[in-house]
């Protein structure tokens, strides 16, 4: 049902993990983990900083891969246009 | 300028076999030898360059400031780092514009690391034609030694490429004694193995695949050429009709052309195409294949330069031109950004200064009817020398700054946070207004600071 699955997975992860990284360097050049933890909500092991970035980036890799996903499913399965052809 | 898919007709992703590329000698394999053995040098060598006890360049994630030479740098610069990246994408433009895919062919990490670890294939399984028979023997004792070998010496390479570039974040000297004693932190360990994995992976098996599925520079490359940019070249004008021949025949007798089809061009390319077909976005302008022909070229008595690196424009028999409106701009642009950039370094507030209100309470009402607010300051001296600032407000009548000490030392590349009280009569202010709060270094010609922050008081 989608042909080339496994290839396809491959670009959309690496077009996320591209994503993601610019995504981490925005976010934490503006946003200290240490801060970001002092309120009560976060739980206390993500004020560490190492702690905040990895889970930061890879937080922000799988909400990229979830839009590259979708992006490809929606695209991919996409009912043909009746006035081409 | 037209570039076609090599791979004509078997879609974006055929089943991959493995490309075994004939390794050539000549000078542009010289020229990346010497351009790869450069950068490799940079790469594993600067974190271990110290400068006045620190290391030279040190992005230390944890502590959130970049420490490059004598330069301290924290996130109040980052537009500095994005202004950095933009400098790099121009040039890379620009040099596109000039020279065609110069980077992918002699500088782009997945180049570099992709000719350590062939070397390190060659090394243990031989030449191309040695390693095509032995991928093809039967699991013999000398194969799975010879492949052993390979895996051992790419993983401990990957393994320390991994190392050297966490290095670039956690002070390397640490890093090292820390694995010794297997005290090396959670995340180091993580990130050293994830970008090791990430080497050996990319250029051990994914190679120049990379470049042609992975690598968004190259689907959009082509964009920046024009007909006077370089790229690798085949005159089939002088190579045509192709056709083998003994040595020494006279091929206009024959009727042939200078291409005696040897096809050594096509096995030493590492993404697999042909370049007597022209132009093609998988050529990532290594010229492996201009080293081969012109290798072959000496042998036959020819003149050198069947594939060479040439402009549409100089093949047609036209002049190139290097300056042309594609360029300039590109190049004014560059030289623009890089001035600026200079200059914003140059002139950079060495004494910086963030303003935090207190979360908890918005004011808090003094026994003789003054207003008080609390703020926690942060100063941050980007200079490498120490100051000593004196902090005080200005923006509101007969308001006073109130902290513990009279003036704070802040050392060279420090941050250090000061909680503050800012007082009011509580006549001079109602609801909520702003006030100015300025950090002085002591002596002559310092450098000081100001910030604004809200001060709130009852709004009756």
């Amino acid at each position: 049902m989608w042909p080339r699955f496994r290839q396809d997975l491959g670009v959309l992860l690496w077009a996320s993990f591209l994503a993601a990284c610019a995504a981490t360097l925005f976010f934490f050049a503006y946003f200290d983990p240490r801060s970001l933890a002092a309120d009560e909500a976060p739980p206390s092991w993500l004020a560490d900083r190492m702690t905040g970035y990895g889970v930061g980036f890879f937080f922000f890799w799988a909400v990229c891969t979830i839009a590259s996903f979708l992006t490809a499913y929606l695209i991919d399965t996409r009912p043909a246009d009746r006035n081409e052809k | 300028m037209s570039a076609v898919s090599g791979s004509a007709g078997s879609g974006l992703y055929e089943a991959r076999r493995k490309i075994h590329a004939r390794e050539v000698t000549g000078r542009y394999e010289r020229l990346r030898v010497i351009a790869t053995s450069a950068l490799l040098g940079l790469f594993y060598g600067l974190p271990w360059l110290q400068w006045r006890g620190h290391q030279a360049v040190l992005f230390d994630l944890p502590a959130r400031k970049f420490h490059i030479l004598g330069l301290v740098f924290f996130p109040q610069d980052f537009f500095l780092l994005t202004w950095l990246l933009i400098i790099a994408a121009v040039a890379l433009f620009f040099f596109t514009t000039l020279g065609g895919r110069l980077w992918c062919g002699y500088a782009c990490p997945q180049t570099v690391w992709t000719k350590v670890f062939v070397a390190i294939e060659r090394w243990c399984e031989g030449d191309r034609q040695q390693r095509i028979k032995l991928d093809r023997a039967p699991w013999t004792a000398v194969k799975v030694a010879r492949k052993t070998g390979k895996q051992i010496l790419w993983v401990v390479f990957a393994a320390y490429t991994g190392l050297t570039f966490v290095g670039y974040f956690s002070a390397i000297r640490g890093l090292a004694p820390s694995i010794a004693t297997a005290s090396l932190g959670g995340w180091e360990t993580f990130w050293i193995l994830f970008y090791g994995f990430a080497t050996y992976g990319n250029a051990g098996y994914m190679r120049e695949q990379v470049c042609k599925y992975m690598c968004p520079y190259a689907r959009f490359q082509s964009a920046m050429f024009d007909r006077n940019t370089l790229i690798i070249s085949y005159d089939a004008a002088r190579g045509e009709p192709r056709g083998s021949r003994s040595r020494g025949a006279d091929p206009k007798k024959l009727g042939l052309g200078d291409c005696i089809d040897c096809t050594l061009c096509v096995q030493a390319c590492p993404t697999g195409i042909d370049i007597r077909e022209g132009l093609q976005l998988e050529c990532i302008a290594c010229a492996a294949c201009i080293d081969a022909c012109d290798g072959v070229m000496q042998r036959m008595r020819y003149a050198s330069g069947l594939i060479r690196y040439a402009t549409q424009n100089s093949m047609d028999g036209k002049r190139t031109r290097i300056v042309r409106p594609r360029t300039l701009i590109y190049g004014g642009l560059l030289m623009a950004l890089i001035v600026g950039f200079g200059v914003a370094v140059a002139e950079r507030q060495l004494l910086e200064m963030d303003v935090m209100r207190d979360r908890n309470s918005l004011y808090r009402q003094l026994e003789d009817g003054g207003i008080e607010n609390v703020y926690t300051i942060r100063l941050i001296n980007k200079d490498t020398q120490a100051h000593v600032v004196q902090l005080g407000v200005s923006g509101l009548k007969d308001a006073t700054l109130d902290s513990e000490q009279r003036e704070y030392r802040v050392a060279g590349g420090e941050v250090l946070s000061v909680p503050v009280r800012v007082r009011a009569p509580g006549q001079a202010v109602t609801g909520s207004v702003e006030v100015k709060i300025l950090a002085r270094s002591v002596g002559d010609d310092e450098p000081e600071s100001s910030a604004v922050a809200r001060f709130v008081a009852p709004s009756t």
